[in-house]
């Protein structure tokens, strides 16, 4: 996010500090200590080559009774590399090779493959190769492989936390300028869209950002057929009070059903007031029926944002930690999505049991509206749900 | 092949190892045993690699039948209108390895393949059989127990008799799924100082059916011998995965920083009685073996094959098996290489190769030319373009490639 203001669904509060696997490390150590040489040039040593963690939750929830079981799992090997940066010369500048995996399996009780769950497979999620630079005055980095994205600290219009796109993402960044330079050029999965009436073949998706000290722009160059967008977001971080806003244009795919013609999004998010304890934190935004980027941090479009195409209103988030293991937290929204009420309110009780291992509580409130969730009665009436959780870090 | 991770050599030699590993210690030649396990309990090694391509020109059609209706028409389109985009294909390899104790291994590699959108005709995206987001697939698990009279290989692996693979090999083709068999490999010593190597394996079971009224199981047999101080070896392919039967002699050597090898190979189907021949051979630098350019090396290479259009074996290192020599059933010719370091680990290369056509059909030419730099330990970049002139148009292809080893 780049600042202490929340945006999403989910606290960031870190109860929890993950602890990694000494056996394992133990034994993964010195693996890539190998080296040897490659035309002369010798590979240098580095500290810790293979980092790996995992989450692994259960959850249970009602209604409808639901159990279901996620594992996510993530290694990293990194590498330094000393690569002839300019032969004639022979000068060499440091590199750093970090190969990224990161796979992911859940199943609900229930759900097979066939109607939704992904069966018992480890699907993987994000596999990447990166190799970057530090130098004295800038650093550059390029990632190449099936990746997740997210451009600015809202991520409006850009960003796709609900599946890894194959892209490459090549970046530069000044920090004595606080400036930064993206783009991704990526391909989507054409497999499953070709047959909407506007997207011809190999789809790309395309986006440039160019990111100051306190403000940033985006350019979405070509999403989901021909969608285009560009965004602006600010951002201001201060001991005590945070805020990030970004406002955004954007244009849906030409011959696509959704609405045609440019449209507004803007969500802001502020925090109010915080300590070391606790937090209280404002979210509030308006998104235009028409405002459909495939991938955004938009909750309909899979994201972590509670608003959705259509949605204005505000969201108060609080959270304190009363005790060095239990966060107490409190997310009520209250939006208005197509001229209907929105609402919802939910209690989060999370209890850390040790490092790496917590349960949550989850207790929430919707009154009745005609707005379909997939969790609400079909009806529109008002609904408590709760929800138990137990997760593991490792 | 099944040791081709096992190598302690640089990474990004890594590729070039899986056929280095055949030329220097596979199974046809026994070496296994005077390697001392010395290596730690639990192993990891990958590699990562990002091809793109781009084809222009009259390109050739998939063969009838290969693809869906709908694909086949849209690739028909792509290949009228000339306009092709770049094609990715990302292939991943990770190899565990963990040993409990001395001289007893147990070999897991995983690999995960699949193309940057898959609707192009580019590098073969049409009908991908995998996708990015699949998981790792098994491509080899095996335990590796040292016995009394030798060592045996159990499990899913890859193999090959011979340095060249013509009679029985499973080649490790990123364009398909993988080609490992299970099954039973045995290589040791044998009486008066000969040493051999026996495979038995599984390929499939076909379900009975009104013709035949039992299941028929389709295995692998085959055997190879090595006599005492010389470099050649005789492969028997006594059942193959269609019934085939073959006989080969390859010869393999090393002088100096070069090494030569060559086969030649009869073989006949089950119900037949004419047995055909197929011939093959390659001299190159002793790191070179890699046919895609991925490692710098210096001097020239020579590869050439004739092969009968009917040879019959159908696990092998030709080209229409996903092999790595460029020569199908059918095909008589020859490529030529040459590297040739042009900076620090930069090497630049050429290639020619003629393909004439024992059917009678026109022989296709193809030149290539290229670099490969060796950016850093464990990572290769390198680019090629290669033109293919058949009659009475020809095709070029273009392509960039990433490797990142460790």
């Amino acid at each position: 996010m780049g600042s202490n203001a929340r945006v999403g669904r989910r606290s960031s509060q870190a109860v929890i500090v993950p602890v990694g696997c000494q056996l394992f490390r133990a034994l993964f150590a010195g693996i890539l200590m190998l080296g040897g040489c490659v035309a002369g040039v010798k590979a240098e040593s580095v500290s810790s080559p293979l980092a790996w963690n995992g989450e692994w939750i259960l959850t249970l929830a009602a209604p409808p009774t639901s159990a279901s079981v996620t594992l996510n799992l993530s290694a990293d090997w990194v590498r330094a590399l000393a690569v002839t940066d300019q032969p004639s010369t022979g000068s060499k500048a440091r590199w750093v090779g970090q190969l990224h995996v990161q796979a992911r399996y859940q199943q609900e009780a229930g759900v097979d493959e066939s109607t939704g769950g992904n069966g018992p497979l480890l699907r993987t999620d994000e596999l990447w190769l990166q190799l970057s630079r530090q130098g004295d005055s800038s650093s550059a980095w390029l990632r190449l492989g099936r990746q997740r994205f997210q451009a600015g600290p809202v991520g409006l219009l850009v960003a796709n936390p609900f599946d890894a796109i194959a892209a490459a993402q090549a970046g530069l960044s000044f920090p004595r300028r606080h400036l930064m330079l993206t783009g991704v050029d990526g391909r989507l999965d054409t497999s499953y869209v070709t047959y909407l009436p506007y997207v011809w073949d190999q789809d790309s998706y395309r986006w440039l950002r160019v990111q100051g000290p306190r403000a940033g722009f985006t350019w979405l160059v070509d999403g989901l057929g021909s969608e285009q967008g560009l965004s602006w977001d600010m951002r201001s971080t201060g001991p005590e009070r945070s805020w990030v806003a970004e406002v955004a244009l954007f244009r849906a795919s030409r011959g696509a059903d959704n609405y045609q013609g440019w449209v507004g999004a803007a969500v802001a998010s502020l925090d109010l007031a915080g300590s070391e304890r606790y937090k209280v934190n404002l979210n509030v935004g308006s998104v235009h029926p028409g405002f459909t980027p495939m991938a955004s941090n938009l909750a309909s479009a899979g994201g972590n944002l509670n608003f959705k195409n259509g949605s204005t209103g505000l969201e108060l988030n609080t959270s304190w930690l009363a005790r060095p293991q239990w966060l107490l937290e409190n997310e009520s929204s209250l939006l208005w999505r197509f001229g209907w009420l929105d609402a919802q309110t939910l209690f989060r009780f999370t209890q850390a049991w040790r490092p790496g291992l917590q349960t949550v509580w989850e207790l929430s409130w919707r009154p009745s509206s005609p707005i379909v969730t997939p969790r609400s009665p079909p009806d529109g009436r008002a609904q408590l749900a709760g929800q138990w959780q137990l997760r593991w870090q490792f | 092949m099944n040791r081709y991770f096992r190598s302690r050599r640089p990474p990004s030699l890594l590729a070039g190892i899986l056929l280095l590993a055949l030329a220097s210690g596979g199974p046809f030649v026994g070496s296994a045993l005077a390697q001392p396990a010395v290596s730690p309990a639990l192993d990891i090694h990958g590699l990562f690699t990002l091809r793109a391509d781009q084809y222009h020109g009259a390109v050739p059609l998939s063969p009838p039948g290969s693809l869906p209706p709908g694909l086949a028409d849209s690739q028909r389109r792509e290949a009228a209108s000339g306009q092709f985009g770049w094609g990715v294909q990302q292939v991943t390899r990770l190899q565990l390895r963990l040993e409990p104790m001395p001289q007893h291994e147990l070999v897991l590699t995983l690999c995960h393949l699949g193309w940057w959108g898959v609707d192009q005709y580019t590098s073969g995206t049409y009908g991908a059989p995998a996708f990015l987001s699949d998981p790792f697939r098994v491509e080899e698990l095996y335990a590796s127990l040292p016995v009394r009279q030798g060592r045996i290989f159990i499990g899913r692996q890859y193999f090959q008799l011979g340095p060249m693979g013509l009679l029985a090999a499973t080649p490790l083709g990123d364009e398909q799924l993988p080609s490992a068999v299970t099954g039973l490999l045995w290589e040791g010593p044998l009486l008066s100082a000969w040493s051999g190597a026996a495979v038995v394996a599984r390929l499939a079971v076909e379900p009975p059916d009104e013709a035949h009224p039992q299941a028929r199981p389709h295995d692998l047999l085959g055997v190879r011998l090595t006599p005492p101080r010389r470099n050649v070896g005789i492969n028997l392919l006594l059942a193959g995965p269609q019934g085939e039967q073959g006989l080969s002699l390859d010869w393999d050597q090393r002088e100096g920083l070069r090494s030569h090898s060559a086969e030649i190979a009869v073989a006949r189907l089950p119900d037949s009685n004419r047995w055909v021949w197929a011939a093959a051979g390659r001299s190159q630098p002793a790191l070179a073996s890699d046919p895609a350019p991925s490692s710098p090396s210096s001097g020239w290479s020579w590869q050439w094959a004739a092969l009968d259009p009917a040879y019959p074996v159908t696990l092998t290192q030709l080209r229409d098996q996903g092999g790595d020599l460029p020569f199908a059933p059918g095909e008589a010719g020859w490529e030529l290489r040459w590297d040739q370091p042009v900076r620090p680990g930069i090497a630049a290369m050429v290639s020619w190769r003629l393909r004439l056509q024992l059917t009678g059909k026109p022989p296709i030419n193809q030149l290539e030319a290229g670099w490969t730099w060796a950016a850093g330990a464990g990572l290769t970049l390198a680019g090629s373009y290669q033109h293919t002139w058949t009659s009475p148009l020809g095709y070029g292809r273009a392509r960039v490639e990433v490797r990142y080893g460790f």
